[in-house]
């Protein structure tokens, strides 16, 4: 899956909101393209899907676990989108 | 004797000067009497002028009386119908002579003289320049000369060959140190930049305190410097263009929006507050 693929389903779920708030539209492209370098060419499970995004999330914006657990539904539907179009 | 004041050449280049020569002897000047050095030289050049003494090439004009003066002169008062006796007194008829033979000269403008400097380290930069050149037959020395070297010269005549003058001017500010302090303030410029960018930049990186990761990211990859976001904040606030709202799950965060097309993003409260999670140029 490309980088452009994950980025535009990270545009899309907006998940902390900036683009609803006025951002441009390659807000996530650094997180994009972690995921997008962890993934590579393999086709990993939901399961590591979610585990890859959450991670890069809670790193990226320094999110503690209550933080996450907030955000747990838009990364679930993010990896799962990200899921299907592997 | 007129000295020629202490100018450089160059102020001369476009502006020949005429200075009337005449001989003013202190003492009498004879081969058996201790002449007045400054006296030998004056008479020496005055023959000179005349072209009745050439002196040899590498000493030019000395202080000394030797014989080839005296000889130049015992021709001189010959030719003058006076008696050739090799003696002169200061206001005799032999310096009479000589003036009246010198005024004559200066003013007969088809004598044309060849300048020559000996060249070594007595000799000042005005007849360094001048040398090998054409002279009025007026000048007593060359322009700018304090008349102390040893220069002499010679009858020039058309087809004779001659150097133009053309004096090596060292310039006050050479071309060296002149470029480069023209350079100077834009180099200056480009390093204090450099350093206020170096410093802008300094603390916005991943894992500053004043900044998520996510905020370093955006600001690194949008160009944005500390400074940058310093005004745009600075300015929000005077315009009254910070927003205070909630983010989407509820976390209070302050949004200036700069007047230098900035938007930057601070959350209030929880684990970041008081840290830049993102900026961005708004439209």
């Amino acid at each position: 899956m490309s980088y452009e693929q994950i980025n535009t389903i990270l545009q899309e779920e907006d998940i902390e909101g900036f683009i609803e708030a006025g951002a441009p539209s390659d807000e996530y492209a650094s997180e994009a393209e972690d995921i997008a370098m962890a993934i590579g060419s393999e086709h990993p499970t939901y399961e590591i899907i979610l585990g890859l995004v959450s991670m890069v999330w809670k790193r990226n914006f320094n999110l503690s676990s209550s933080e996450m657990e907030q955000r747990l539904p838009n990364i679930q539907r993010a990896a799962e989108r990200i899921r299907d179009n592997l | 004797m007129i000295e020629a004041p202490g100018f450089h050449p160059g102020f001369f280049r476009f502006r020949p000067r005429r200075i009337s020569m005449q001989l003013t002897l202190q003492r009498r000047v004879s081969r058996d009497t201790n002449a007045e050095p400054d006296d030998v030289r004056a008479l020496k050049k005055a023959l000179n002028r005349l072209s009745y003494y050439i002196p040899d090439k590498k000493s030019g004009i000395t202080k000394i009386a030797d014989d080839d003066m005296i000889e130049a002169l015992k021709k001189f008062q010959s030719d003058q119908k006076l008696k050739p006796d090799g003696i002169i007194i200061p206001d005799g008829e032999t310096v009479q002579a000589l003036n009246k033979a010198l005024a004559k000269q200066a003013a007969d403008k088809s004598v044309m003289l060849q300048w020559h400097c000996a060249g070594d380290r007595n000799s000042c930069n005005a007849c360094i320049a001048y040398d090998k050149t054409i002279v009025e037959t007026d000048n007593e020395n060359t322009p700018g000369c304090a008349g102390t070297c040893r220069c002499w010269v010679t009858p020039w005549k058309q087809d004779m060959p001659f150097k133009i003058y053309d004096p090596t001017i060292k310039p006050v500010y050479p071309e060296f140190l002149l470029i480069p302090s023209l350079r100077l303030p834009r180099f200056v410029f480009k390093i204090v930049k450099r350093m206020l960018q170096k410093n802008a930049n300094k603390h916005l990186k991943s894992g500053d305190n004043e900044l998520t990761d996510h905020g370093a990211l955006r600001i690194s990859q949008r160009k944005i410097t500390r400074a940058d976001i310093e005004k745009a904040k600075e300015t929000a606030i005077k315009t009254n263009n910070v927003i205070v709202k909630k983010g989407k799950y509820g976390t209070p965060q302050n949004h200036y929006k700069g007047s230098n097309g900035i938007t930057v993003v601070e959350e209030t409260q929880g684990r970041n507050a008081g840290k830049i999670i993102t900026t961005w140029y708004h439209k």
